[in-house]
């Protein structure tokens, strides 16, 4: 008896179970529709790996980026210092190639022109700018000053400039080159650094060291490039920079907070120094259009004659 | 036996039930005839609001109030609100095969009037107008099924992250929409024009949808082009915080006697 009713069992249980089992297969076909599980756990993969590439930076292209922000930046803007006094347009430097020059790398050894310069803003310098604190005056403070020029009242150098050389062709490899992430940190209800530049397929890592919940909302014309909300001890976030342009920072629960990070397809780009110096290594001799980009005093260019070797000094002023 | 097939039933059920849910649909393929076709109907049904350029400048417009927002999309250079792809990312075609499909509550009308084949078609002719959606390729970010029904600890849990995750700062305090930021008029849009918060009380007004999943995707995703920021990285690893949250949301929603 009851294997009689096993029988009839089973054998209705393939009219169930058929059609059934048909349509979890179609169900899976579809599953890039409604990610599946197993989908779910595919995306978590690719992205691990791609962290994983982040982290594992190949060395040498790392120091090749390094290399002419850190250790040999000094010595150019000092032997543009010196330069500088003497020559007050553009022009080309007689001198030798300066002997860190050429950056090394490992195996990878890089010999190029280097252009080095200043901004100089000799106008009158508007007085800092009171800003209304609307949220969280404990941690954000009762009243916020912004400066929307900071000079060096010495050398007349203008501060937070960046100068970039359009061409964007140079005998320094130019993809997977710079792998610094670029810190959007949020302090004390403001952006640090306030101005900054990087190159594009980088990290931005956004960081808050409030106590209070912050958003990160980076917007490249119209488009919104991320926007992130980044809670009090929260972790770190890190999100890839796209697409070249300049990209304006801002907080919306604190409309006050704003920034800018001006993103290049090419590492041919410096941020100046406090007096006004910057220093640009790798790019092709020959006739070359430099760029500066200020927050508020805009943009100014100039044609430089870069030779096969040597030191390029330019000067720019904003009038 | 009876066991069994009350199994089929469920599972059939539950696959149906899927399928239904966010208006997923197998997508045809796209080319050339697609687009045209979709042209001839996006030039009858999208063209008074979203302009004949794709640009949001279509007559319609005009009706809303010059200076009104939320503006009809420009599908040329805006972000897209409604995604399922992280912050930043364009929508996937199923997103925008969803919005044709579901109209968002208060603005679009839903275009399920048009049949399947005829929506593909017009989401193929949308894609035409910003060159961006033949380079980038948006990957959805996971959206699971709730791990099971809310519990009173649950939404309790997620009122306090409500708090702490400043929902409230937009959202108000109690979900009405009222938070300070949306009171002073400080939440501005990609055009600068100002925006309101969301009432979250008033459920069926969400305009991303309002399933559990529906406000999982947004407050995962965020919505590019207003403050809504994305909160995927704050609850990496912290699912079931999330769900909490969206438990609590939702009991915002119930009804208040």
């Amino acid at each position: 008896m009851w294997a009689y009713r096993k029988k009839i069992t089973m054998s209705r249980m393939k009219w169930i179970l058929g059609p059934a089992l048909l349509i979890g297969a179609a169900y899976g076909a579809l599953s890039d529709v409604a990610p599946s599980a197993a989908q779910q756990a595919g995306g978590t993969s690719r992205k691990a790996t791609g962290l994983e590439r982040a982290v594992a930076e190949p060395e040498p292209s790392a120091a090749i980026r390094q290399a002419p922000v850190t250790s040999t930046a000094k010595t150019g803007h000092d032997a543009m210092a010196e330069a500088v006094p003497q020559q007050k347009t553009a022009g080309v430097q007689p001198s030798a190639a300066p002997q860190n020059a050429g950056l090394s790398a490992g195996s990878v050894s890089v010999q190029g022109p280097v252009i080095v310069g200043r901004v100089l803003y000799k106008g009158s310098v508007p007085a800092p700018v009171q800003v209304e604190v609307n949220r969280d005056p404990d941690i954000c403070g009762a009243t916020m000053t912004t400066m929307p020029i900071s000079v060096d009242p010495a050398t007349h150098g203008l501060r937070n400039a960046i100068v970039h050389v359009e061409s964007g062709s140079g005998t320094m490899p130019v993809e997977g080159v710079a792998q610094t992430p670029a810190i959007v940190r949020n302090k004390q209800c403001r952006f640090f650094p306030h101005v900054g530049a990087m190159q594009a397929g980088n990290d931005a890592e956004i960081i808050n060291d409030d106590p209070v919940m912050h958003n990160t909302n980076m917007t490249f014309a119209n488009r919104t490039v991320l926007n992130v909300a980044v809670v009090a001890g929260g972790s770190p976030i890190k999100k890839p920079m796209k697409k070249a342009g300049l990209h304006v920072v801002k907080c919306n629960v604190h409309k006050f907070m704003q920034a800018y990070r001006m993103v290049f397809d090419d590492p041919f780009f410096d941020q100046t120094t406090e007096a006004g110096q910057f220093r640009i290594v790798g790019v092709a001799p020959g006739m070359q259009t430099l760029t500066v980009w200020h927050e508020t005093l805009g943009i100014l260019q100039k044609e430089v004659q870069v030779p096969a070797r040597g030191t390029v000094v330019v000067e720019f002023e904003y009038k | 036996m009876r066991f069994w097939i009350t199994v089929c039933i469920g599972a059939v059920a539950l696959l149906g039930g899927i399928g239904i849910d966010g208006a997923f649909a197998v997508k045809p393929e796209d080319n050339r005839a697609t687009r045209e076709k979709g042209k001839r109907i996006y030039e009858r049904s999208c063209i008074f609001c979203h302009g004949s350029e794709g640009k949001g400048d279509g007559p319609a417009g005009w009706y809303l109030g010059r200076y009104e927002a939320p503006r009809p999309r420009d599908f040329t250079t805006e972000s897209f609100k409604f995604r399922s792809t992280a912050s930043g990312e364009l929508p996937t075609d199923q997103d925008l095969f969803r919005t044709v499909t579901q109209g968002i509550p208060g603005y679009m009308p839903s275009f399920a009037g048009l049949n399947e084949e005829e929506r593909w078609q017009v989401v193929s002719y949308i894609k035409t107008f910003n060159p961006s959606f033949k380079e980038e390729k948006p990957q959805p970010l996971p959206l699971p099924l709730p791990p099971g029904p809310p519990t009173d600890a649950g939404i309790e849990h997620g009122r306090k992250l409500y708090m702490k995750y400043g929902c409230h700062s937009c959202h108000g305090d109690n979900g009405y929409g009222d938070g300070s930021e949306s009171l002073k008029g400080n939440l501005k849009d990609s055009r600068g024009l100002t925006i309101s918060a969301r009432n979250l009380t008033e459920r069926e007004s969400l305009k991303n949808g309002s399933t559990p999943r529906d406000i999982y995707r947004s407050v995962m995703t965020g919505l590019d082009g207003t403050p809504m920021p994305s909160f995927a990285d704050s609850f990496a690893g912290k699912e079931k915080d999330a769900w909490d949250l969206i438990y609590y949301i939702l009991s915002l929603s119930q009804d208040r006697r």
